[in-house]
């Protein structure tokens, strides 16, 4: 089920919400229940058969971790290795089946010239976030971070709490441990969680589905032979790059306010990306949860910086040729993860200093740099067909014009819209609380202002959503 | 005093800690009017605004679950019967309106308040497009050898027809699927693509609707019957309502006031005729009834059926020749203006007749054939002509 769907808005969210404030807040593990019940129901809607891949991989987690934790408290090493060694096979499995094995049938096919079959395996929805998410759990009670959890009930809900299940972010065990057991969800935490809800539902349906709408159009025009012109070739981009950052973000946000009315607090998942001054930065404020993953599992574990310049590059190599190849099983996106490893070496080595030297009235050119490769790098991202990618980079930077009237049709269309969204990827929200704080002298004052723009926000949400435009779910690759 | 104050709501909300009530309180009730609103009003059958029937409750079994066909129904169910539905949709296209954009949901809206039908290049299926044209080439070679002649008119888009007036620019390129049109069907096509370029201020179009007015199919009925060889005719206009507001106004619900008047060839009105649709019969080509309704297009026919047969029973009909029209909408305020040069005109529409278009021609002894097309709807037709889709 999706967060952006009236069945979520107006049969199961409201009903789950019901039994779940019905069910009195000392009665943690009844309130779990209800949350994995309904949470099974989420994941399932539509597909049901993945359900049991779900149960199967909660299982395996359930007892390998127990198992793991009774052999460290034994001081038995090895035997916790093993066991850790088998439950990253049985995640990697599942996730190697579901997501890689039509991948590789078809690499072999392409490379060997055979003619294997595909298998056709439809890939179970958001089976990358959980299966880090467990992987986190599992490691952390490994490394003692965490213990094993011995009630499967509570794990369960952990790894299919549906606000996070699908779309991110990727929640640590160890950050959720302690509310998995004991959390309250106070009037402040609904308030924020609501308001966090109702602004990532806005930023997904009212401005990445309109988004989208103009990079599929432009990108029909180069998939169909036609020269759009670099103008209109570079706004398909744009279109691109704000799409998956406000649909993207807006999920991050709508798990994150669901979080805070059930009681959970998540940590932050983007903080305003477009703003970074160089690719290093934009790292750190893109999907923060999946690079603190790999930092925290691949990257650190494979040592790291602390091996020597040679092998930090090797690492920053196999860190980012993963992380592309999380996000689908297609070589474009190998591709745009080694593009970013490539990058981000070379600020290492010598950029990032060069681009400190820049003095600060200068600042603009470091905010274009970083621009310029991100709205490239989502470009090898959306395209997973080389031909068109190769066709779309060389119109970008090609000659023609293209037609000036379909141009212009464009400009005056859709340009607004998009300035709209760039406005809005500013870190505008604080700046207005701020001022709102100033200006008005008391709290009702502002609630009221608050409320009237967040009921505005989520009546033109829903009037979207149920006029049937446009409304893509880009994550069925990860 | 007051400075104090401040600085206490500014430490209050910086740590977020701060109960919000008016904006819990304003959701509950939205979301409890969203759930429980659509659940109180009662299912509504068809939308008249959008012309279309609603999905209604999905049947719940196990297995429809399991297939995921509940979930998918259930879906469509509850976006349509929403309550206050249309206003929804109001909403969204006033929304983006406002925001500069000149098109909603597959419509132009021009400065006027004109609507026009929006196509681009990537729904356009030029190969579907082809596969149609070159259906009735074959079907032509078979027909014509027993003396039956095909013509083929297709009727441009209004965007095409409009764009030199307005940026309708991302629309597909029209012009090319004309010279497909013309290479393919030679001496068969009567074109009407310089026909339908406004030289003045007269309009081919329902300002809220995709079909051709009564100038639109004045125009197109003067052509053809010129390409018969019969001598130029007038009609005169009669007015069957002022209040008309089409298609394209239920996919956008803005432009209000502007509504469209239905004209029809006066002299249509009180011809002796047979019209049999399916087993009944009527004396007339109009749905009077029909004007009541919000689609009031469908005052011609009453809609569109697999078949229709008009009989001209006026006194020396019977001399007149036969004509078969292959056909979608467009002809149905198309055939008036024709009705007192045939004898019999047999219209069949594609989508639902089964039979093969070739065989009725040829059996039926027609002495025309028109294939009568928007080229909108004809690049999305999947035609059979010349087979039997009947098992």
């Amino acid at each position: 089920m999706l967060f952006s769907s009236s069945v979520f808005l107006m049969v199961f969210l409201p009903l789950t919400l019901l039994v779940y404030f019905l069910i009195p807040g000392r009665f943690v593990m009844a309130r779990n229940t209800a949350l994995l019940i309904a949470s099974l129901v989420f994941y399932g809607w539509g597909e049901p058969k993945y359900i049991l891949v779900m149960l199967v991989s909660i299982l395996a987690n359930y007892v390998l971790a127990i198992a793991i934790g009774k052999f460290r408290e034994e001081s038995n090493t090895s035997m916790a290795r093993v066991m850790l060694i088998l439950d990253i096979l049985v995640n990697l499995g599942l996730l190697g089946f579901f997501k890689y094995t039509d991948f590789i049938i078809e690499t072999v096919n392409s490379l060997s010239g055979a003619d294997l079959d595909l298998l056709g395996i439809a890939l179970p929805i958001g089976i990358s976030f959980y299966t880090f998410q467990t992987m986190s759990y599992v490691i952390d009670v490994y490394r003692g971070k965490v213990e094993s959890q011995k009630n499967i009930i509570t794990l369960a809900t952990y790894i299919t709490l549906f606000p996070q299940l699908i779309a991110g972010p990727i929640v640590r065990y160890s950050d959720v441990e302690v509310q998995l057991r004991n959390r309250t969800s106070d009037l402040e935490r609904i308030t924020e969680g609501i308001k966090r809800f109702v602004i990532g539902f806005a930023k997904k349906v009212l401005i990445a589905n309109q988004m989208a709408v103009i990079w599929e159009e432009i990108y029909a025009m180069v998939e169909g032979g036609e020269n759009p012109g670099a103008a209109l070739v570079w706004m398909g981009a744009v279109a691109f790059t704000f799409q998956i950052y406000f649909d993207f973000s807006g999920y991050s946000d709508m798990a994150i306010g669901l979080g805070k009315i059930l009681g959970f607090d998540y940590l932050e998942n983007f903080d305003h990306p477009y703003i970074s001054r160089s690719i290093t930065e934009f790292w750190r404020r893109w999907h923060m949860s999946l690079s603190s993953w790999f930092k925290e599992y691949v990257y650190i574990p494979l040592g790291g910086n602390r091996k020597g310049l040679p092998r930090q590059i090797v690492n920053i190599f196999i860190v980012w040729a993963l992380t592309g190849l999380w996000h689908g099983a297609s070589w474009n996106f190998v591709v745009w993860g080694v593009y970013y490893g490539v990058l981000l070496i070379i600020e290492k080595l010598f950029l990032l200093k060069l681009l400190d030297k820049l003095p600060e009235k200068l600042v603009f050119i470091k905010h274009v740099y970083t621009l310029f490769f991100v709205i490239l790098g989502w470009v090898i991202f959306n395209i997973t067909d080389f031909s068109v990618l190769g066709k779309y980079i060389a119109l970008m930077f090609g000659a023609g014009a293209g037609n000036a009237a379909v141009t212009m049709y464009y400009l005056k269309s859709r340009a607004f819209l998009m300035i709209v969204a760039a406005v809005c990827s500013l870190p505008l929200l604080n700046k207005i609380d701020e001022l709102m704080d100033k200006k008005l002298m008391f709290y009702t004052t502002k609630d009221m202002v608050e409320t009237f723009v967040l009921l505005i926000l989520f009546i033109m949400s829903v009037a979207f959503l149920v006029s049937g435009s446009y409304n893509p779910f880009l994550y069925f690759r990860f | 005093m007051a400075k104090d104050k401040k600085k206490i709501v500014l430490n209050k909300t910086k740590e977020g800690k701060h109960v919000n009530i008016f904006l819990i309180f304003t959701m509950v009730i939205v979301m409890a009017v969203l759930s429980l609103g659509s659940l109180a009003v009662p299912d509504r059958e068809k939308s008249d605004n959008e012309n279309r029937f609603l999905t209604q409750k999905p049947k719940f079994s196990v297995e429809n679950v399991l297939e995921g066909k509940f979930e998918t129904q259930l879906e469509d169910y509850l976006s349509d019967q929403i309550i206050g539905r249309e206003n929804w949709i109001k909403i969204m296209s006033a929304t983006l309106k406002s925001v500069g954009y000149k098109d909603v949901n597959g419509v132009y809206i021009l400065d006027d308040g004109r609507l026009i039908e929006r196509k681009t290049q990537s729904e356009f299926n030029s190969v579907r497009f082809k596969n149609n044209l070159d259906q009735i080439v074959e079907m032509n070679d078979e027909v014509s050898e027993a003396g039956t002649e095909v013509k083929v008119m297709l009727v441009p888009t209004a965007a095409h027809s409009y764009r030199d007036k307005a940026n309708l620019s991302t629309n597909f390129d029209e012009g090319e699927a004309f010279t497909v049109a013309r290479d393919t069907l030679g001496d068969m096509l009567i074109d009407l693509e310089d026909a339908f370029v406004p030289e003045d201020n007269t309009a081919y179009y329902y300002k809220t609707d995709h079909h051709w007015n009564y100038s639109g199919a004045e125009k197109g009925a003067s052509v053809y019957r010129d390409s018969l060889g019969l001598s130029p005719k007038n009609w005169e206009a009669e007015e069957l309502t002022k209040d008309f507001k089409g298609t394209l106004y239920s996919k956008v619900l803005l432009s209000e006031r502007v509504r469209d008047t239905i004209n029809v060839p006066e002299d249509s009105m009180d011809m002796k005729l047979k019209v049999s649709i399916g087993d009944e019969a009527y004396d007339s080509v109009y749905f009077m009834d029909r004007l009541e309704n919000k689609d009031k297009y469908e005052v011609f026919f009453g809609g569109n059926y697999e078949k229709v047969d008009i009989v001209n029973e006026g006194s020396g009909s019977k001399a007149k020749p036969r004509l078969l029209i292959v056909k979608d909408s467009y002809a149905n305020s198309f055939v008036p203006f024709i009705l007192d040069d045939f004898s019999l005109i047999t219209m069949v529409d594609t989508r639902y007749f089964r039979e093969s278009v070739k065989d009725l021609a040829l059996d039926g002894e027609y002495d025309q054939v028109l294939v009568l097309y928007s080229v909108s709807n004809f690049s999305e037709e999947k035609m059979s002509l010349n087979t039997s889709v009947l098992q």
